[in-house]
């Protein structure tokens, strides 16, 4: 094939930033290379915390580390331990939308070739809370004008749950979140609440 | 389910879903409409009482041409709508104080589309939360992100009626005219005062608080029917106490209970709270709200004066001192002494609501008819509720 150096200039300038982001999920996706376990599922669910607030979380389980443990005789289990990276949205409603970044470093162990796996899950985020502190409302029609305030949390959370892996291409995963949301130079709150969604895989080498 | 109920039951399942929520909000606020009707109705109508419902009553009565006045026990229009407006550099409302439902409730209380103006609210979603057990205080900052409100920002309810409601009314209220005996007995409706001056109408709207009823302050010619009286008397409404106090600096957190925290909550209620929140104030100004079994005990102690210093011994012994320190000023709002009010708002119903509601509601004799916040089914101890209570007597008196 000739090459023609003018074009190749224009992609290796078009292409630069998207190319760090493509050394990027390299990076990532070459992390389970190192384990046994090359399956990186991807989770996508439901989640409420305080049991008012709702919203929806997409994720991926980054394998960084397997192994198993044979000490009852016929009983092999595995533990995998994953990095969890996350990405949601979820709402008080008429108060509060929150946006929100999470890494979560997740274990999760099963017997043999069981489906059921219980996790636990540490995990640190960033939330964006868009708070209507104040609004005015039209006498005429009833319409509501809102004032949003930005607001900047750390969340440190811990999880307790379980996975029902994919059999094929399908699992499904439920669990309890507690943390802290942490808000600089005001008082802190604590988030509770739970979880509940699909995974499915996106990348099976074996 | 009250929304106090349903915050304590979804902890409680600690996971909730869209249906749940939307529910919470049909917890706060339910459908409100000014009703619209033809009516050939020509009498004369009489609303008894200056309250929320009254001036509802009359601004619906104004908007059908109809003949009317509102007698009124006091000297002051408003009832449990009530207003201090020189104490800090912004308006409180020692009365009804939060919007229990959508600020949009207040264009729907209007109900005029050819009004230009705008009023502001702010979000009353207090950050932090503590409960005094006696000994120690417990967080309870969680409940900022499940617990929300609404208050208005620059004005009051009280402001809200003087600038929308009651502007078109003001020549028709006559106050300092405590009704004592309604004569339903003949054609016309015959009302007898403290100061025995007589007034006839057609028909009439009692928009007297509930514990007024109960009291017996009115007589009624023929008495009123059993099931009627019984209705009346089944419907709880106690002690109410409002208190606000005035320091040089925020030493409490947004909003503080004494006793357990959810418990506090969703009984009988006293909640102290950080009044100044999001207003237009550097002030510091803590509200004491309190009602019932919980205000009783302030109640009991007589003057204002001797409540406050209770409450002063109460903050001292939480806050290490500070409020005896911090001290600047205090208005006291004692409903229960209120003559013409006697308490806080109607509060449970002995039987099934809607069955005492529509015994009340129901009239006597197509002449007489009640309305007030305890006479709302939907929005029951609200001021949009005694303002549907109002509009809908209206109704049945003109339909």
């Amino acid at each position: 094939m000739n090459k023609n150096p003018i074009v190749d200039e224009y992609l290796e300038k078009k292409m630069k930033s998207p190319f760090y982001l493509i050394v990027f999920l390299c990076f990532l996706t070459n992390l389970p290379l190192k384990g046994q376990n090359t399956k990186m599922p991807v989770s996508i669910g439901y989640f409420a915390p305080y049991g008012v607030q709702y919203g929806a979380k997409a994720g991926i389980s980054i394998p960084w580390k397997n192994w198993e443990s044979d000490r009852k005789e016929d009983q092999i289990r595995s533990y995998n331990l994953t990095l969890d990276p996350q990405i949601g949205y979820f709402v008080f409603p008429e108060v509060q939308n929150n946006f929100f970044l999470n890494m979560e470093l997740a274990i999760r162990s099963h017997k043999n070739e069981k489906r059921f796996s219980p996790m636990a899950s540490a995990g640190l985020g960033y939330l964006l809370g868009l708070q209507k502190q104040e609004g005015s409302v039209n006498l005429a029609t009833g319409e509501i004008d809102f004032e949003t305030t930005a607001l900047h949390y750390f969340v440190p959370t811990v999880s307790l749950g379980f996975n029902i892996k994919p059999k094929k291409s399908m699992g499904y995963y439920f669990k309890g979140f507690f943390g802290r949301k942490i808000i600089r130079g005001l008082e802190g709150s604590t988030i509770i609440g739970a979880e509940a969604g699909i995974t499915f895989n996106i990348n099976q080498k074996n | 389910m009250t929304r106090a109920a349903f915050i304590r039951n979804s902890l409680a399942m600690g996971i909730g879903f869209p249906f749940l929520t939307n529910f919470i909000s049909a917890c706060g606020r339910d459908e409100f409409q000014v009703p619209e009707f033809q009516t050939d109705f020509s009498g004369k109508v009489i609303v008894i009482g200056a309250g929320a419902a009254g001036l509802a009553a009359g601004y619906l009565l104004q908007r059908y041409n109809v003949d009317f006045q509102i007698i009124e026990a006091s000297s002051v229009f408003g009832g449990r709508v009530k207003r201090a407006d020189n104490f800090v550099d912004f308006p409180i409302d020692l009365g009804a104080e939060w919007i229990h439902a959508s600020p949009a409730i207040l264009a729907e209380i209007i109900d005029d589309p050819g009004i230009n103006a705008n009023i502001d609210f702010i979000t009353y979603n207090p950050q932090t939360f503590k409960a005094w057990n006696g000994e120690k205080w417990t967080n309870h900052n969680y409940a900022s992100n499940f617990y929300s409100e609404y208050k208005f920002k620059n004005t009051t309810w009280y402001g809200f009626f003087e600038k929308y409601i009651a502007p078109e009314l003001l020549d028709k209220i006559v106050y300092n005219q405590p009704v004592v005996k309604i004569d339903y007995s003949g054609n016309q409706v015959i009302l007898q005062t403290e100061d025995n001056n007589f007034y006839e109408a057609d028909k009439v709207i009692i928009t007297a608080p509930v514990k007024v009823l109960q009291s017996n302050i009115i007589t009624f010619l023929p008495e009123l029917p059993t099931t009627m009286s019984s209705a009346i008397n089944s419907i709880s409404m106690d002690d109410g106490l409002k208190v606000f106090i005035e320091f040089e600096e925020k030493f409490y957190p947004d909003l503080f209970v004494v006793g357990r925290f959810l418990q506090s909550l969703s009984g009988d209620d006293k909640i102290f709270y950080d009044a100044a929140f999001r207003k237009d104030s550097t002030r510091n100004v803590l509200g004491l709200f309190t009602i019932n079994s919980q205000a009783a005990p302030y109640i009991a102690l007589g003057s204002d004066q001797a409540i406050f210093e209770k409450i002063m011994e109460e903050l001292d012994e939480m806050f290490e001192g500070k409020a005896s320190q911090h001290y600047i000023q205090h208005v006291v709002q004692n409903w229960s002494k209120e003559p013409y009010i006697k308490g806080s708002y109607s509060y449970n119903f002995e039987n099934n609501q809607e069955d005492t509601v529509n015994t009340i509601t129901a009239g006597l004799e197509d002449k007489v008819f009640f309305a007030g916040e305890g006479l709302s089914i939907d929005n029951q101890a609200t001021v949009q509720g005694a303002c549907e209570s109002g509009y809908t007597a209206v109704e049945k008196i003109l339909t």
